[in-house]
């Protein structure tokens, strides 16, 4: 282990704390670009299927 | 004095709260991780050794400013439900329930951390002592607000029932707080205080100082994005959301 990474006897114990602080932080922002994507896709899908609902409503003939 | 006044009726709005918000977000997240990897930076190789706890007091650096922020979040949480409660107010309900997931996040690594702090110096991982049981609870309390909300199909009703839950819950954060003084616990006093004597040199304390800021830059920009999203979800049928999606999901 390089001389500045070593915690003495607490080595395991600062370096498993800063791993999961990085692995928490990094899976919130993962998780919020992850429901950003879905999200669009999603909205995107619900537009065009009102859009192609509106289209067909005018394209029926008048009885 | 009235530029925030008119600054807090704007953001009342989702429309303007969303393109708002929007700008802050690139500053919050930029400003978040230089200071979060800084005071990691100041905390591990620039402050000194303690000289009972040895190198294990590195820990702090990453247990302390979330254990604050597991308390600060739930605050904020409450107010927001308050304000949602009160004023049924959408933007406050987005808060509130944008808040949990981050406020979770924060006191499982306060939990764990602590844990692994706890091994070294107190001879066990977990202890059912005053403070540590009082912040599960917490984690508890922001599960459950989680929870309510996805139990309801209508999110303006589960959001208001979560409200409730997180106002309820406010009761918990003085508890954790004196929960030290107030009972007999293995876990140390505080430490730092707002108003009194400081029980800790410069060098030492300036990297829990540079956590507190960069976490807390975080916690605004994860509630912010998470916040929005909430509201493009339940505002999708409005003319602005349709507006939205043209502009930013096309692209995305």
């Amino acid at each position: 282990m390089p001389d500045f990474l070593d915690m003495g006897k607490y080595s395991f114990y600062v370096w498993s704390s800063v791993a999961l602080f990085f692995i928490l932080i990094g899976w919130d922002m993962f998780s919020l670009q992850r429901k950003q994507k879905s999200l669009c896709r999603q909205l995107l899908a619900m537009q065009r299927r009102q859009k192609h609902r509106r289209r067909s409503h005018r394209n029926q003939p008048l009885e | 004095m009235n530029r925030l006044v008119k600054l807090y009726h704007q953001l009342g709005s989702p429309p303007t709260f969303y393109r708002i918000t929007g700008k802050w977000l690139p500053w919050l997240l930029g400003g978040a991780l230089v200071l979060m990897f800084w005071g990691l930076y100041d905390g591990l190789f620039v402050a000194p050794i303690d000289y009972q706890q040895r190198e294990s007091f590195k820990i702090s650096y990453i247990h302390v400013p979330a254990a604050w922020m597991s308390m600060f979040i739930y605050l904020a949480m409450g107010i927001a439900g308050f304000m949602a409660l009160v004023w049924r107010m959408k933007v406050a309900e987005a808060i509130l329930i944008a808040s949990a997931p981050v406020g979770a996040i924060f006191t499982l690594l306060a939990l764990l951390t602590g844990s692994l702090w706890g091994k070294p110096m107190w001879g066990t991982w977990w202890d059912w002592d005053a403070r540590m049981t009082s912040e599960l609870i917490l984690l508890f309390l922001y599960i459950g607000v989680m929870a309510t909300y996805n139990a309801y199909d209508d999110p303006r009703k589960g959001a208001r029932v979560a409200a409730l839950v997180a106002v309820i819950g406010l009761v918990n954060l003085p508890i954790i707080h004196f929960s030290v003084q107030w009972w007999s616990t293995i876990h140390q006093a505080s430490t730092v205080s707002l108003f009194g004597k400081q029980h800790i040199p410069w060098s030492m304390l300036r990297g829990w100082l540079i956590m507190a800021v960069g976490t807390k830059l975080y916690y605004g920009y994860s509630v912010l994005k998470r916040a929005r999203l909430l509201l493009l979800e339940t505002e999708k049928n409005t003319a602005w959301v349709q507006k939205i999606i043209e502009q930013e999901c096309r692209h995305a």
